[in-house]
């Protein structure tokens, strides 16, 4: 195998960092959101009484 | 000065514990350090993979060949480590085996060093970033919580609790039938919990497998032509998996199935390139190494029999040329030639360290068989529509109607669109920002630039479709399927080291940009398991950790557990009425004081009979809770409560006779 096959070509690099955008936009709604909650339960743990419980909670 | 006095035995215990453990630790440890140089493969990637193992199985080895015999305390464990270490220092090949640590340790470290030191700098400030932040969390969540997920107080750690609390490993009289399940993981947990008589850190016991299905990763990830640098970052994302970090400490098993699977494809991956290189893939440490896993794994879950097609299409599939070659019958033929040759002292190792993976692997099925006659009990054997072994329960079937509704299922869970990533995982894969945003575009690329990833990605599908085959369609099914995303790290590695030149700079900055955000909410989805709120920690903080009972834990707990442990005794046996479904892990309270008797009555049975039912057991209380027991039962007590006359109700769900 040559040395260029082992290396992605600059069209080959851009198509894969154009689907890792798609992916991460299609996958961030709405993960981002359930991600970020427990950060927020953390601040709650660490600040008392500065926020508030989410509903359900 | 009782409560002082109290508190001062409590503390001894404690520091007694700590010391039987220590040297138990020892034990366990010099036996693993020579086993795994035993089973050593001589591929130095492979190195930490059977070392991670051989410290697994030599610790549920020992919990279960002790358990057997009744010994399950920290007396008799002290004692029998003392004797063992004496063994290992009294015969001279033992000794000689033991005194090759120190270089061993010396070259290991020296080797560990040039390969830190080969990484880019980022990519070492990320790895000790992602380490610290890791432990940090493991820690946390193991000390300020006790075990919660719901199989686990039904079931695996009921078991934990009742061979703690009586020494001995037994079966357990209870409605939950899934107790005769396969329980190789809580050897391991209840090594985490016999030296202290304490759930503190039972959580810690998924941290091995944990570790060897991290490790597997980067070994196969080296195998499939990484760098160091690719396959390191394969292990990472694979590691920052939050099914996989939940998984981990939620007291279940399905993390040592990932890491079992995982570790057989390392393997795999890695005999396949001897073979590739003329070399004999298969000597005999390796295929003894490759049976341990095989029989450790049958021994903690069946569906090892619905991954293993995957793996032997892996190992079947690609020529002669090429990375990776596949594997054929001769060189299972070299193989027994060598087997053949083996020096006599060689064979006793194999052969004892092939006897425990033996007692490993088929104990709890021979004791079903001899229990209940039926071997996977309480599942029932259904292929194709025929019935091959009646059980009570029908989740062991291969049916292409199953495979159908589980695609279904799967394709409604992908993306994780309808809910946050929790324990058990209900209508999500659980795999993650790095597995979709990065791994799946990196999947594709390797697919159609790596002839090696092929076979891997047809051996991941057919174990896949093999798994779906046989599961219950359900919500929470994706949990057996924790190994899936290790695919798709496995790509990025391979995707990352193509991107190592010059041009690509500014798209290798980018993602190095998306990794370190996608681990990061990766990171963060999983700090408190995606459900546990800020007053459900504070509740736990705010008690003495040696007094965070699971039963007081609200996040899933109905009143009844909690006023049981406040209300009965610590040296009262405590009479318990649930479903198949139900909790009884909690009665037992954290230091397993409390003993549990399942008094077997209904709606049906009249207020004196339910009475006497309880005298008969030894108990004067009985526990019964909302969705965990029949409802017709929990009826037919509040009435008698209001009739006086045999039982009445001393707080919420628990009732105690007049007597």
């Amino acid at each position: 195998m040559s040395l260029d096959r082992e290396y992605m070509s600059r069209t080959e690099a851009a198509l894969l960092a154009l689907a890792a955008t798609g992916m991460l936009v299609w996958y961030g709604y709405p993960q981002v959101l359930f991600s970020l909650y427990p950060v927020y339960e953390v601040l709650r743990l660490l600040l008392p009484g500065r926020f508030p419980p989410l509903a359900g909670n | 000065m009782y409560r002082l006095n109290q508190r001062a035995l409590a503390d001894a215990a404690v520091m007694l514990g700590l010391v039987a453990w220590a040297l138990n630790a020892l034990l366990v440890l010099s036996v693993a350090y020579l086993t795994q140089r035993a089973l050593s493969t001589g591929s130095r990637r492979l190195q930490l993979v059977s070392a991670i193992f051989s410290v697994i199985l030599v610790a549920s080895g020992f919990v279960l060949l002790i358990g057997l015999a009744g010994w399950l305390r920290p007396l008799p464990i002290t004692a029998l480590s003392a004797l063992g270490l004496v063994v290992l220092l009294a015969v001279p090949r033992l000794r000689a085996g033991l005194t090759q640590f120190a270089p061993d340790l010396s070259g290991w470290l020296k080797t560990a060093r040039s390969w830190w030191t080969s990484l880019p700098r980022w990519l070492r400030n990320l790895s000790a970033l992602a380490a610290l932040a890791s432990a940090v969390r493991f820690a946390f969540l193991i000390w300020a919580l006790p075990p919660f997920v719901w199989d686990s107080l039904s079931y695996h750690l009921t078991n934990v609790a009742d061979w703690v609390q009586t020494g001995r490993i037994a079966t357990f009289d209870t409605p939950v039938q899934r107790i005769f399940n396969p329980a190789n993981y809580e050897l391991l947990a209840t090594w985490f919990a016999v030296f202290l008589h304490h759930d503190l850190v039972i959580e810690a016991a998924g941290l091995p497998p944990y570790a060897l299905a991290v490790a597997a990763v980067y070994a196969a990830a080296r195998g499939l032509g990484s760098s160091s640098a690719g396959a390191l970052m394969a292990g990472l994302a694979y590691g920052s998996t939050p099914a996989v970090v939940i998984a981990a400490t939620g007291t279940k098993n399905d993390i040592f199935m990932a890491a079992y699977y995982l570790a057989l494809l390392a393997l795999v991956i890695d005999a396949k390139r001897h073979a590739a290189n003329r070399v004999s893939p298969f000597g005999p440490p390796r295929l003894v190494l490759v049976g341990l896993l095989l029989l450790v794994a049958f021994g903690t879950k069946t569906y090892i029999l619905h991954l293993l097609p995957g793996l032997v299409l892996l190992a079947a599939l690609g020529g002669r040329r090429g990375r990776l070659a596949g594997l054929r019958w001769r060189h299972l033929a070299e193989t027994w030639r060598m087997v053949r040759g083996l020096r006599p002292s060689n064979r006793i190792v194999f052969g004892l360290l092939g006897a425990l993976g033996l007692v490993l692997g088929f104990y709890w099925n021979v004791r079903n068989m001899e229990v209940t006659g039926n071997p996977f009990y309480p599942y029932d054997v259904v292929i194709a529509g025929r019935t091959l072994v009646e059980g009570p329960d029908s989740e062991f079937r291969l049916d292409v109607h199953e495979l159908s509704l589980n695609l279904k299922g799967f394709a409604a869970k992908l993306g994780d669109k309808q809910d946050p990533i929790r324990p058990d995982l209900p209508n999500t894969t659980g795999w993650g920002w790095f597995a979709y945003g990065l791994g799946v575009p990196a999947l594709a690329w390797a697919l159609l630039r790596r002839a090696e990833m092929r076979p891997v990605f047809l051996g991941f599908g057919l174990s896949f479709l093999a798994l779906f085959l046989s599961a219950g369609p359900s919500p929470w099914n994706m949990r057996f399927f924790i190994w899936f995303p290790a695919l798709l790290a496995l790509a990025f590695g391979l995707a990352w080291d193509a991107l190592q030149e010059d041009r690509l700079r500014i798209i290798r900055l980018m993602l190095i940009a998306y990794t370190i955000g996608s681990l990061t909410l990766n990171f963060a989805s999983t700090i408190n398991y995606g459900r546990v709120s800020a007053e459900e920690f504070r509740s736990m903080l705010e008690l003495p950790a040696l007094e965070r009972h699971t039963a007081l834990f609200r996040d899933n707990m109905p009143d009844a557990y909690g006023n049981a442990l406040a209300l009965v005794p610590a040296d009262q046996v405590l009479g318990y009425n649930v479903n198949n479904n139900g909790f009884v892990y909690p009665m037992f309270r954290s230091d397993f004081a409390q003993r549990v008797v399942y008094i077997p009555v209904t709606g049906d049975d009249s207020c004196r009979a339910i009475a006497a039912a309880m005298q008969a057991r030894g108990t004067r209380y009985l526990l019964v809770a909302p969705e965990h027991t029949p409802d017709s039962l929990i009826a037919r007590l509040r009435s008698c409560a209001n009739d006086g006359a045999d039982i009445r109700e001393r707080a919420r769900g628990i009732y105690v006779t007049r007597s």
